[in-house]
This record gives C-alpha cells, sequence and structure tokens, in this order.
C-alpha cells in the first residue's frame, strides 16, 4: 500500500520541490477552500486578541481604542467575581478528572469481559446515544428526573429516605456532584469507544498465551489489556489535563440557575456574560487569552511529562 | 470457550460486567424513554403522576398540540435547512481538503497547511475576537453564521484523511493511467469507496448543526432564525423560571403550567427524534470511522 518512499531524509538535491503542473494547482485547488475557511475563521480571530491590551471601543477598525498595557490582566486577579468562575472551572474540570476519566475506561474493560455478545452490543449502541443529543436535551432530561415531583425524589420519599422532596437544581452543594452524574451520563459511553479500539488492538497470540500460562480473568485484564491501553489512556489523560482551565459553557449555562450561580458559573460562561451581554469586550478578551495561554502551557508541559515518562504523547 | 469449565473467578467477572452491561443501558435508556411516555400520555392524566413503565392514557395530542405552533414549526424548518446544507457545505470543503493532503509527496506547502491547521486546534482568539469577526463580515443576524464558520474542523478532517489512506491505491492508479485527472478521481474513486467515513463525517456535522443553540441565541435576534434547540432551550428556562417562582409561593400549582410541562416532553422528543431514527443507520459506521480514526490519528 505503500509505494510512495518514506520521507528524503537529506534535504537538497535529491529533495526537489513538486512542480506547479496541473495535478499540482489541482491538488492546491482542493486544499484551499477548507484551508482559507480556518484561516478567516479560526487564524484571523486570534489576531483579535490584542484587544485584550486596550480599551476597545464599538466601531471603526480593530485599533479603535486607547492601549492600556497589561491592565486588564493586573484587573483580573482583583476581580472576584474572575476568581470565583475560576475556582468554579477548576473544581469542575477536576472533579471531572476524578470521576469522569477513568469511567469509559473501567466500562469499556467491563464491556469487553461481559457475556451476552447481542445484548452488549445493543447498550454498547445505547450508551454512545448521549453523545449526540445536546445539552439542552441532557439538562432538560435531568432536570426531569430530578425534578420535586420526578422519579428520584418520589423514590426517595416512598422509601422513606427523606421527608421532603431534595430541591436538587437549587440547592448550590449539589451542583458540583450533578455535573459530574450529568457529565458522565453524557459522555462515559462514546468515551469509551477510543479504548475499545485499543483493546480490539491487543494481538491474539498475547492473549492465548496468558491463558495457555494459566492467567485467571482478573489477571489478564490488569497484566495484559491494561497495559495495552495504557498509551491511550496517557494521551486521553494529557487531552484531559489540558482542559482544566475549560469547563464547558453549555453545562454551565443550562444546569445553572439563580440559586446555584455561585457555585455554577465557569469562566466560559463569565467570559460571555461579560462580553456579549455588557459589551465589555477587552476584559472578557483578556480573560480568554489568560485561559488559552493556560490552556496551552498545560498541554505541552503534560505533554513533556509524558513524553518523558512513557512513550506516549500527543505530538 | 463459553464451553469450558467456568473456575469461580469466571463467573465473578461474568456476572460483575452483566450487571455492569445491563445497568448502563437502563441508565442511557431510562431518561429518553420516560419522556417519551409523558409526551404520549395524555396530560391531565399525567398530573397524577406515578408513570414509569408505559403511558396510562396513549394520546398523540401532545405532539398534534406543539406541531401547531408555528414557532416550533418554523424553528424545525430553519434547523432542518441549517443541517442539510451546512453538512453538504462542510463536506464539500472537507473532502478534497483530505484527500489532497493525503498526497503528502506531492502536495507542496504541506507542512504549512499541516501547521495552520494545528494551531487552529490548539489556540483561538476566544469568543468576542471572533464575535467581531462575525459583525465585521456582516454575519450576525442572517442565515450564513449557522453555515459558514465551523464547516472545517481540524478533528474531522484528520478520521477523513485516516480513512482515504488506508484505501488501495491501485484502483487510483489505474485511473490515473486512463487519464483520469485528480478531481476525477476524487468523485468517481475515492468518494464512493469513503461511504463509511463520509456518513461518520455527515453525523457528527449535522448532529453539531441540529444540537447548536449557541449562535442562534447569541449572533441572532430575527425570530425567523430560531432553531429547534434554542427554542427548546428556551422553553426550559421558562420552565425553570416559573418553577422556581412556583416553588417560592408554596407549590401552588395551576393546570396551565402543567399542561406546558407535558408540551416540553413533547418538544423534547421532537427535537431528539431525527438524530435517534437516524442514529441506527449510522452507528455502524460511526464505530468503524471513529476505530480506524483513532488508531491511526
Amino acid at each position: 500500500m505503500e509505494n510512495r518512499r518514506p520521507r528524503a531524509k537529506k534535504r537538497g538535491l535529491t529533495d526537489r520541490p513538486p512542480r506547479f503542473d496541473r495535478e499540482q494547482i489541482s491538488l492546491q485547488v482542493m486544499v484551499l477552500p477548507a484551508f482559507l475557511s480556518v484561516v478567516v475563521f479560526s487564524v484571523i480571530p486570534i489576531s483579535g486578541v490584542i484587544i485584550s491590551f486596550m480599551d476597545y471601543k464599538l466601531g471603526g477598525g480593530l485599533f479603535n481604542g486607547q492601549w492600556v498595557g497589561l491592565k486588564h490582566f493586573a484587573d483580573m486577579f482583583s476581580d472576584k467575581l474572575f476568581l470565583r468562575a475560576l475556582r468554579n472551572t477548576v473544581v469542575i474540570s477536576f472533579l471531572d478528572m476524578v470521576f469522569c476519566f477513568p469511567a469509559p475506561i473501567i466500562l469499556a474493560l467491563l464491556f469487553n469481559e461481559a457475556p451476552f455478545k447481542r445484548f452488549k452490543r445493543l447498550a454498547q449502541t445505547g450508551s454512545y446515544l448521549p453523545h449526540f443529543l445536546s445539552y439542552v436535551v441532557v439538562a432538560a432530561f435531568w432536570k426531569i428526573i430530578l425534578d420535586n415531583k420526578g422519579i428520584v425524589n418520589n423514590f426517595l420519599l416512598s422509601a422513606g429516605i427523606v421527608n421532603a422532596p431534595v430541591e436538587f437544581w437549587t440547592t448550590p452543594k449539589y451542583y458540583w456532584p450533578l455535573t459530574v452524574i450529568v457529565s458522565l451520563w453524557k459522555n462515559a459511553g462514546w468515551g469509551a469507544i477510543i479504548y475499545f479500539a485499543a483493546i480490539t488492538n491487543v494481538s491474539a497470540e498475547v492473549y492465548e498465551a496468558a491463558i495457555v500460562d494459566g492467567a485467571g480473568r482478573f489477571r489478564r485484564v490488569f497484566s495484559i489489556l491494561l497495559p495495552a491501553i495504557m498509551g491511550t489512556i496517557v494521551v486521553m489523560g494529557i487531552m484531559r489535563l489540558a482542559g482544566l482551565f475549560n469547563a464547558s459553557f453549555d453545562q454551565s449555562y443550562l444546569l445553572g440557575n439563580v440559586f446555584n450561580r455561585d457555585v455554577s458559573y465557569v469562566i466560559s460562561y463569565y467570559t460571555i456574560e461579560l462580553g456579549l451581554r455588557r459589551m465589555n469586550f477587552s476584559y472578557s478578551t483578556a480573560i480568554n487569552l489568560f485561559q488559552s495561554t493556560a490552556s496551552l502551557i498545560l498541554l505541552i508541559a503534560a505533554n513533556t511529562y509524558a513524553k518523558r515518562k512513557s512513550d506516549a504523547s500527543i505530538f | 470457550m463459553g464451553k469450558l469449565r467456568l473456575t469461580g473467578e469466571d463467573v465473578a467477572m461474568n456476572a460483575i460486567s452483566a450487571l455492569a452491561v445491563m445497568a448502563v443501558f437502563v441508565v442511557t435508556l431510562y431518561p429518553v424513554w420516560y419522556c417519551l411516555i409523558y409526551a404520549l400520555n395524555d396530560n391531565v392524566d399525567s398530573i397524577k403522576g406515578d408513570l414509569y413503565i408505559l403511558p396510562r392514557v396513549f394520546t398523540l395530542e401532545n405532539f398534534k398540540t406543539i406541531f401547531r405552533n408555528v414557532n416550533v414549526i418554523c424553528s424545525y424548518g430553519v434547523s432542518a435547512a441549517r443541517t442539510l446544507l451546512g453538512t453538504l457545505y462542510s463536506l464539500a470543503l472537507m473532502m478534497p481538503a483530505a484527500y489532497a493532503l493525503t498526497k503528502r509527496g506531492k502536495l507542496r506547502f504541506y507542512k504549512f497547511y499541516t501547521a495552520v491547521f494545528i494551531v487552529s486546534m490548539y489556540f483561538s482568539g476566544g469568543i468576542i475576537p471572533f464575535y467581531l469577526l462575525l459583525m465585521n463580515m456582516r454575519l450576525l443576524n442572517t442565515f450564513w453564521v449557522y453555515i459558514l464558520p465551523g464547516a472545517v474542523g481540524y478533528f474531522n478532517l484528520l478520521l477523513i484523511m485516516a480513512f482515504l489512506r488506508e484505501l488501495p491505491s491501485a484502483l487510483e492508479d489505474s485511473a490515473m493511467i486512463d487519464g483520469a485527472n485528480v478531481f476525477q478521481i476524487l468523485i468517481m474513486v475515492v468518494t464512493p469507496l469513503s461511504k463509511p467515513v463520509i456518513a461518520t463525517i455527515a453525523m457528527f456535522v449535522a448532529v453539531g448543526h441540529w444540537n447548536d443553540w449557541f449562535s442562534t441565541a447569541y449572533y441572532t435576534t430575527d425570530p425567523n432564525l430560531m432553531t429547534i434547540s434554542t427554542y427548546l432551550t428556551k422553553l426550559v428556562q421558562e420552565e425553570q423560571a416559573k418553577a422556581s417562582m412556583q416553588s417560592l409561593a408554596q407549590n401552588t400549582v395551576t393546570k396551565q403550567m402543567l399542561a406546558a410541562d407535558m408540551l416540553k416532553y413533547a418538544c423534547l422528543i421532537a427535537t431528539i427524534a431525527p438524530i435517534v431514527m437516524v442514529y441506527p443507520f449510522v452507528q455502524k459506521f460511526l464505530v468503524q470511522g471513529m476505530m480506524v480514526g483513532s488508531i491511526k490519528a
């Protein structure tokens, strides 16, 4: 299948650039629309971060406003609302990392061991479904289920565990655990797919050799499957860690309400609220820039660390 | 295998994993089912509550009511239009690009293109510069704000590329010898062979369009551009506002409020119906596409 040569090691005379013949032009024409789309809608906006060093005013060009240097960045750390958003973001992402990151791994290993092939496949297919549902729908489902008159409260009441319905959505202390539950429901099934792929790649020979050597079921899971998917786990872990400052806006907006706002609003919520509702463009962009820079640093750090400790990395 | 002696360990493992599978099945699908039975139950009867397994008084009245609502029909139409157009546009951009990018040795500026795509994946200017761009391009409050901005995603591009690399090159070569140019090869040879990955990406993109409520809420104000997800968001948020006022006002519940509540169930089901109906047909490709992609990418 591989009929092109591996990339020439030496640059120089042997590495002639492809000519601009008709084929080359055709190939360029194929890439350009997609490339331009990305340049216009993703790369050009990056230059917009300069407004975080200004007091930008609407109207006129990009440079419409006074340069204020790092003022907005300094403001951030005395802004109680921002600090709280930062805390909420980190807590929610951290909980996500502790509970929602291992879940797909456990799920994949359990599904792999389970009997009843057909039913298993059905359940597996079903478990991917929530990934394709809008967060709006997911939030609505869980609001209904955990409503005062919802099924969970009915159960708790009739089992005599509580005397009055639990106000899940309006009690701040329940909010963080609830984000974990909703994220698990939405993402765990689909998240497992990548581990299924990794498990499928485990060579049957190794597996059979282990059986012959008398390794039991648990032993096989921990000594063969788990090490085999470790590379995937590390890569996913890196991505997850890099997302420490990115808690979902959808979640915050759709599960949050006036009662739990103090614990539910995250950085993305705060920047959108500041920027698009209160038109505080520069400050909002400054927070975003801080967030994406911090994420990038985390990503690179995690990646470097993983590269040193094991071979797995994402770049 | 199953006929072999089962050790105690095997039995334990089977039991644990089978239970887990059962639990996953019930937990993932029950919320959907729960809404469905409420949506299909007569809403005066639903006030009594205690509906868990099947509707007690079956009716399609709730669905008839929501589809008599002009707002619902209109937003359903906008969602359908944007999903269809958006997906086509997105595929039309990504398929050729992915194909050309697999010609690593031939394509000039390959590294430059890849670098730009990678940057776009890991770094963004944030919401405000993006919003200002949309404003300057006069895209705000137009239908095109749904279609143009998110058309190309590098992740999707990588999935397509991973799939295309696996295709046997013999067919392409013979077409080339027959004098076909790269466009003809892409359309007549590569595309028909790429149905699984096209189905996968189409599903991802289409679902993204159908589910997006954010662009409508923040980039448009024209009621004619309302999409079904956003309409549902409004419905749910209003519901909640009412509910919290209600709980403040000592649980006084009017019949009207509850009727509106039941409509919410029907609206929810109507929103997810297209996805749930397409899903069984695409899921096989999805898994295939993701497997190839996740191993290669």
